[in-house]
């Protein structure tokens, strides 16, 4: 039978081969610390974190990164402004390795640029199985094999992450 | 589940290979991992991963030198089938020089001494039946085959059923009587000396043209001796007058047509030519470097096959296509080409061949001799 354990971790290595050794697209993933992350103020009425949103040391991590074209937009307040989307295709396996789940409002540097997670995409199955909900096959059969986020650039001085000004 | 794949080395033990054909052979024991390692680094490790395990490596070695001893062997056997067939079954012919000799074509040449009376390996047998006067026809079946051999069919091959021979019938020519000799030495005047025919040679032919004259008197002027053989029926010639023995040969026919005159553990066929496989540690470097390169063969097969299963793997957000179906053509095409040097190699190296080598061999050393110079003696 097909998407077996055994044929699930030859894709595996497969992909981790191909995103680790040859294709070696590397992003910075930061995750969102939630319970550190405070308003901007205690009186703030929805607790919004809008300045102060803290965040986890980053890990390294290989993804497949599929780049928007940047966009200009004229604003007739404050002159050009510009944004990107970026999509980065994740190995789930190997996040799962550090326990890593992505969610919407985490950060993802590329070449110094910071993008902040909107989507998050779970969709790609092996042989279309996923072995956490194996119902009669079992769990020996599929797996998930990525988690798709798709993020758009952000200014770096709104994240506090790096010194963005000397 | 974390299958493991190809780390960059490995360390053999017997139970290793499918078979384990050659795992307590130290000389393969100490290949194994060297021939794993070349494999794998000529399939792109460590650039690229090879997604099998020693033990794939190992099988692939272990298949690669038993192909090897199989095709030698059956070379082997081909080329002296001949004499090998009959032999016992018990005797190892691995790594023996085989002496040929003309044992079978021999025996395959008995059948005919058996039909012509000339040898074989079937026994003719004398029977005999008795003549009664006025009787003509007399069923041998029930005379005799019923009898003396349990109904066996029998085949008559002789008869001995014919005049006297001349020669009985003709005075002795050494004692000169009964041809009117006696006269002749009278009149040479040598008939009172006895035996006068000591002072007489007569010519050989004389004898034969009086025998032949009693043959041929025989033939023409009485009832022929023959005999009628139809169905078991032998009907004789003339009607005999008196009683008389007739004897005769015959083969049953139960043993001449029994196919199976060699007794069980014999050769019979390739299937059970005592070649065994080829130890390891004797193959030189000719057979090793095949072997090296059919182990290679096989594994980029494999490889290829494994690679195959999902010709296309999923990526995130994508496909990527493997190189399974080149690896696997690759690696056929290898196998039959080197299957292919083997076989034309081990052909050229059977009997027949070198033979037809050395005496070409030997037409182009005479050519050249042909062209040095010889001595003119002039006197």
């Amino acid at each position: 039978m097909f998407g077996s354990a055994r044929d699930i971790s030859f894709i595996k290595k497969i992909n981790t081969e191909l995103m680790e050794n040859i294709i070696q697209q590397e992003v910075d993933y930061y995750k969102y610390y939630l319970q550190e992350t405070k308003g901007t103020d205690s009186d703030n009425l929805y607790g919004e974190a809008s300045s102060q949103k803290t965040y986890y040391t980053a890990v390294r991590l290989t993804c497949l990164l599929e780049r928007g074209d940047q966009a200009y937009v004229q604003d007739d307040q404050f002159g050009v402004d510009v944004t990107q989307q970026m999509t980065f295709n994740f190995l789930k396996p190997k996040l799962r390795e550090i326990n890593l789940v992505p969610s919407a409002g985490d950060i993802v540097e590329v070449r110094g640029l910071y993008y902040e997670l909107d989507q998050i995409n779970e969709n790609q199955f092996i042989l279309g199985k996923d072995n956490d909900y194996g119902k009669s096959v079992g769990t020996e059969f599929g797996e998930s094999l990525s988690i798709i986020c798709i993020g758009h650039y952000t200014r770096a001085t709104r994240l506090q992450i790096t010194k963005a000004r000397y | 589940m974390n299958i493991a794949i190809w780390q960059g080395s490995s360390s053999f033990s017997p139970g290793n290979t499918p078979f384990g054909y050659y795992d307590y052979d130290t000389e393969f024991q100490t290949n194994a991992d060297k021939v794993a390692k070349w494999c794998a680094l000529r399939m792109g490790y460590p650039i690229m991963d090879v997604e099998m395990q020693d033990k794939n490596f190992y099988a692939a070695f272990e298949e690669a030198i038993t192909e090897f001893s199989t095709q030698v062997n059956m070379y082997n056997a081909r080329d002296y089938m001949l004499s090998l067939v009959g032999t016992p079954t018990s005797n190892e012919l691995s790594g023996r020089v085989i002496s040929t000799n003309l044992g079978r074509t021999i025996e395959l040449a008995k059948q005919y001494g058996n039909e012509a009376g000339s040898g074989g390996n079937v026994n003719w047998k004398k029977g005999y039946i008795d003549l009664v006067p006025d009787q003509q026809i007399y069923d041998l079946n029930t005379l005799w085959s019923d009898v003396m051999e349990s109904g066996s069919r029998i085949e008559v091959k002789r008869v001995f059923h014919d005049f006297s021979p001349a020669i009985v019938r003709y005075f002795d020519p050494y004692v000169g009587t009964g041809a009117g000799t006696q006269q002749m030495l009278d009149s040479f005047g040598w008939g009172s000396y006895s035996p006068a025919v000591s002072f007489l040679v007569m010519p050989l032919y004389a004898d034969l043209l009086r025998i032949q004259a009693i043959e041929m008197s025989d033939m023409i002027r009485k009832s022929s001796y023959t005999f009628e053989l139809r169905n078991n029926q032998l009907t004789m010639y003339p009607i005999p007058t008196f009683p008389v023995k007739v004897w005769f040969e015959y083969v049953v026919e139960s043993e001449r047509n029994n196919p199976l005159k060699y007794a069980t553990g014999s050769i019979s066929d390739l299937s059970n030519v005592p070649y065994n496989r080829v130890q390891f540690g004797s193959i030189k470097d000719i057979g090793l470097r095949w072997i090296n390169n059919y182990t290679l063969a096989l594994c980029k097969e494999m490889l290829g096959l494994i690679r195959n299963k999902y010709s296309s793997v999923p990526i995130p957000g994508a496909e990527a296509t493997l190189n399974g179906a080149d690896l696997i053509a690759q690696g056929r095409e290898d196998k039959t080409a080197l299957l292919t040097d083997l076989k034309e190699l081990l052909l050229s190296m059977g009997r027949q061949a070198q033979m037809e080598q050395e005496a070409a061999i030997s037409t182009a050393m005479q050519l050249q001799l042909n062209k040095v110079p010889t001595y003119i003696y002039i006197k």
